[in-house]
């Protein structure tokens, strides 16, 4: 990551900007809404806490580093919304398929509970309802220094 | 309904807020299917957008909006063997999206 941040220093221009987006290491909660009113929300059993802290750090050592200067930063919430659950969670996996994370039984057995409760609430409250991942995001922007 | 992927733009109306993009050179580096790509680009001058994951660049091509097609430049590579082939000071902005982690 140190490496990378290097690389795109010598990529921008002087008066460039970089801008990262990754996810706060808080687990994203899968949510059921139905007309605008949550109805189910329980966090994910998610792994990936640790990587995104570990960018955080690396962004502080560049920036330590003098390679780049804080600009401004904002946390965002990120909605991926589906029909259901199982759906929703069908379209990570697709998006997600290069992480090569090692399988993990318990996690796996975790989503399956997961998206079986989130999915009784929405049939619950159909028409109308949908399953929403909400991921909180921070996004910041470092200026390039000579 | 099928799956929609930050239907609100939060991210892109944040990143757009956060770094100027109008007639830029930019750099995207994690672009996956392209979801961001398509929203920075009808801003930039230039977006070449990069992924090593071959399926996602695939889904990428086969979805670049009318109108984008010359200015979206997709390609299936490393950052760190993209950087390496390319010179000095040849971008106003490098976004990685999702992708420093």
């Amino acid at each position: 990551m140190v490496h990378a941040l290097g690389e795109a220093h010598r990529l921008l221009r002087p008066m460039g900007k970089l801008i990262d987006l990754h996810p706060l290491p808080s687990a994203p909660v899968l949510a059921v809404f139905c007309q605008g009113k949550m109805v189910f929300s329980e966090e994910c059993p998610s792994q990936g806490g640790e990587s995104y802290r570990q960018a955080d750090r690396a962004i502080e050592d560049a920036i330590q580093r003098g390679l780049f200067a804080q600009g401004e930063s904002t946390v965002v919430d990120f909605f991926t919304h589906a029909p259901s659950a199982a759906e929703l969670h069908s379209h990570l996996t697709t998006v997600n398929a290069f992480a090569e994370e090692p399988r993990d039984a318990e996690r796996e057995r975790r989503w399956a509970d997961l998206i079986n409760r989130a999915d009784k609430a929405l049939l619950a409250e159909t028409p109308g309802a949908e399953a929403v991942l909400i991921e909180r995001a921070r996004i910041t922007s470092l200026r390039p220094l000579a | 309904m099928s799956v929609a992927v930050d239907p609100e733009e939060n991210e892109s109306r944040a990143i757009l807020r956060l770094a100027r993009m109008r007639g830029q050179e930019i750099l995207e580096v994690g672009c996956g299917d392209g979801r961001l790509t398509w929203r920075i680009a009808p801003e930039a001058a230039h977006v070449i957008a990069i992924d090593p994951y071959e399926p996602s660049i695939a889904r990428a091509r086969s979805a670049i909006p009318e109108g984008l097609e010359s200015t979206v430049e997709l390609h299936v590579t490393s950052f760190k063997d993209f950087a390496a082939a390319r010179p000095k000071s040849a971008y106003d902005a490098v976004v990685f999206s999702w992708s420093l982690c």
